[in-house]
């Protein structure tokens, strides 16, 4: 786990500052000790915000600015799922421990000649139908009857693989063992529960449990039922009616009899999106979300230190960069800015994109440029048209942002990692943050 | 808005100037929250300021959600015209602040200011009061000491904005203040005024935007 909370370092007593050192990108690094963490993995949070809001002490650790900003949203905006399930007299329970024989003290009869959910029994969206029936007369934790009552919203603690929970929803009665946990929903609520199977599955869910569960995102891949209900949803009865709910119920019906294709989870993250009124930018923030899920598989983690390719990473880097500034150029609609990205080679050891400032209105444009020579040579022109000295800079810091009056060079390790879209939103928020030091705004 | 600002990985020495385009977003959020603001029974020329004010806020809130323009209208708050007076001296009206910049520097103190006052063009003490409570609380430092631009909002009770301006600016030459007057600039396509004021050494002096809002049945259509 890559996550620090740094109290050595004497903050203002009211102060923690929590950091992500990346350690899943040094982990990999022979010397990954040695590698500083970076000023834009350094988040200050106070000790009141935590208290009144302790979901934010691990996401202060492992998330960034962003995520913090939609995460105070989205808590501020909607319930959390636990207590709308309270509204129904409902909550997720876990469920059956058959446990070993010398260990079956309690009466199970009740639930004999159900059917039983196992470990490997479902699937995203989809429960097996050839389930064992249960034949036991006493186990170790058989738990009440009634909270094996259909509609059943069924969470299976571990992930598989991949960073989204599995989800599917009962129809009929069922026994569920405790590698799930169930809410056992009012008959008429059906809808709502095939809903919330789309929701826990999305990758808005899974953003969220990467920044706040407790084990899920630590080098673990396990969902608590308390994760689950701090998970914030939109207002049970306005989500099930509106378009948006509709079309995610149309979906996940789908989804009940064929495999979920890639095509299908984009669809899935784009109702819930809409199910929740995100914008464009929080949608980066969370599509980034899910990807920083991954990184608790192997897979996940070497693919985020690939060597970024300037055509498809950085350029998308440099569009989400500039859908940000577009929005405060366009206000005035006096000047715009273009991204010029260097074409270095896919070996070198950083990569370059410089955002123009141009009078006029106009969009953002991203353009690839050539290099003109190598990495070095590069640098030292912009360090020469900008007046800094940029080879001893970047030796102390990895990320560095180089300012002149109409032009701002960001410079950055090749690492896939450090050109996500939520980087893009940030270097661009820091850019406009930066403007106010002049003092004249 | 001059902010403390962490050290950061940033280097050159010039960086790029958005104040334009903040003072924009400023003045457009101000129009887009005063027309939801409008749509309220209870805004019109017998209501008061405070009942004003806060529609006004909710208004800019909601013209801000899910807007790529991260800034944060906070509730209006009792204020201190300096760290070292302990007991608040002032309340600010509509104060901002940007996410970013706040995230940055745990700067608790709001970006920007907007003060609002009733105004008519017609009415020589509503538009004394707006100088005297209003511009003078920034140009002596009261609101805004470390800011460099911060805002007005006139909520024009009867006649025209242009009217109102006319009648601020008479006031101001009867003081013998011409230098404070309120002058049309072009920031938004809806007609704002500029108005600077020097302030007492080591502050430099402050720039002014002016926003004139028409309540609805007291105000002449422009």
């Amino acid at each position: 786990m890559g996550a620090l909370i740094d109290l050595s370092q004497l903050p203002p007593p009211n102060m923690v500052e929590a950091a992500s050192a990346g350690a899943h990108e040094y982990r990999l690094h022979q010397n990954w000790r040695e590698l500083p963490a970076m000023i834009s993995d350094i988040i200050k949070l106070s000790l009141g915000e935590i208290e009144k809001q302790p979901l934010k002490l691990k996401a202060a650790a492992v998330g960034r600015r962003r995520d913090l900003m939609l995460l105070d949203e989205l808590t501020m905006a909607h319930r959390n799922l636990g207590a709308q399930l309270a509204f129904l007299n409902t909550k997720f329970r876990d469920g059956l421990t058959q446990g070993k024989q010398e260990n079956w003290g309690l009466d199970a009869r009740e639930l004999k000649g159900l059917e039983l959910l196992q470990t490997r029994d479902m699937r995203h969206f989809q429960i097996a139908d050839d389930l064992s029936i249960y034949n036991h007369s006493k186990a170790q934790r058989p738990r009440a009857r009634e909270i094996y009552r259909a509609p059943l919203l069924i969470v299976k603690e571990m992930s598989l693989g991949q960073p989204r929970a599995i989800v599917a929803v009962a129809d009929q009665d069922l026994i569920f063992t405790d590698s799930y946990f169930a809410a056992s929903l009012p008959l008429h609520q059906k809808q709502l529960a095939h809903l919330l199977a789309m929701v826990l599955s999305s990758a808005l869910a899974s953003w969220f449990f990467g920044l706040t569960a407790s084990e899920f995102g630590t080098y673990k891949r396990k969902l608590l039922i308390r994760d689950v209900e701090m998970l914030p949803v939109p207002e049970f009865s306005s989500a099930v009616g509106s378009a948006a709910g509709q079309r995610l119920l149309a979906l996940e019906k789908a989804l009940r009899e064929r495999e979920v294709e890639a095509e299908d989870w984009n669809t899935v993250d784009e109702a819930v999106f809409d199910l929740y009124g995100l914008g464009d930018s929080d949608r980066v923030v969370i599509r980034d979300g899910l990807l920083r899920a991954g990184w608790q598989w192997e897979d996940g983690r070497e693919a985020s230190i690939v060597p970024s390719d300037s055509r498809v990473e950085v350029a998308s880097y440099a569009g989400t960069f500039l859908s940000v500034m577009d929005g405060w150029f366009s206000v005035r609609k006096k000047r715009h800015m273009r991204a010029e990205i260097v074409d270095l080679p896919k070996e070198a050891a950083l990569r370059v994109v410089r955002f123009v400032l141009e009078d006029g209105p106009g969009q953002g444009s991203v353009s690839v440029i050539n290099p003109d020579g190598e990495l070095r040579n590069v640098l030292a022109r912009i360090g020469k048209r900008l007046k800094v000295k940029i080879a001893t800079a970047v030796s102390a810091e990895r990320e560095l942002r180089v300012h002149g009056r109409n032009e701002v060079v960001i410079i950055k390790p090749a690492a896939r990692r450090h050109w996500m879209g939520i980087a893009a939103l940030e270097d661009a928020d820091a850019v406009v943050a930066e403007s106010f030091v002049g003092g004249r705004a | 808005m001059r902010i403390p600002y962490e050290t950061s990985p940033a280097l050159g020495r010039e960086f790029i100037e958005l104040a334009p385009e903040v003072v924009a977003v400023i003045l457009l959020t101000l129009g887009a929250g005063w027309q939801q603001a409008c749509s309220a029974a209870d805004v019109n020329a017998d209501a008061g300021e405070v009942l004003m004010t806060e529609r006004l806020r909710d208004g800019m809130r909601s013209a801000l959600k899910n807007s790529p323009l991260k800034l944060i209208v906070l509730p209006g708050t009792e204020s201190r015209s300096k760290s070292s007076v302990l007991l608040p001296d002032g309340r600010t009206d509509i104060p901002l602040m940007m996410i970013e910049v706040f995230l940055r520097t745990q700067e608790h103190d709001p970006h920007a200011i907007i003060e609002c006052k009733r105004i008519a063009g017609s009415d020589t003490h509503l538009c004394r009061e707006y100088l005297v409570e209003g511009v003078d609380r920034f140009a002596s430092g009261k609101y805004g000491e470390n800011h460099a631009v911060d805002f007005m909002v006139g909520y024009v009770l009867s006649g025209i904005s242009a009217a109102a301006v006319s009648g601020v600016n008479a006031y101001l030459s009867r003081v013998s203040r011409t230098a404070d007057r309120l002058v049309p600039v072009v920031f938004i396509d809806s007609q704002t005024w500029h108005s600077r004021h020097a302030r007492a050494k080591p502050s430099d002096f402050i720039d002014l935007h002016h926003a004139f809002l028409m309540v609805a049945d007291g105000a002449e259509s422009e």
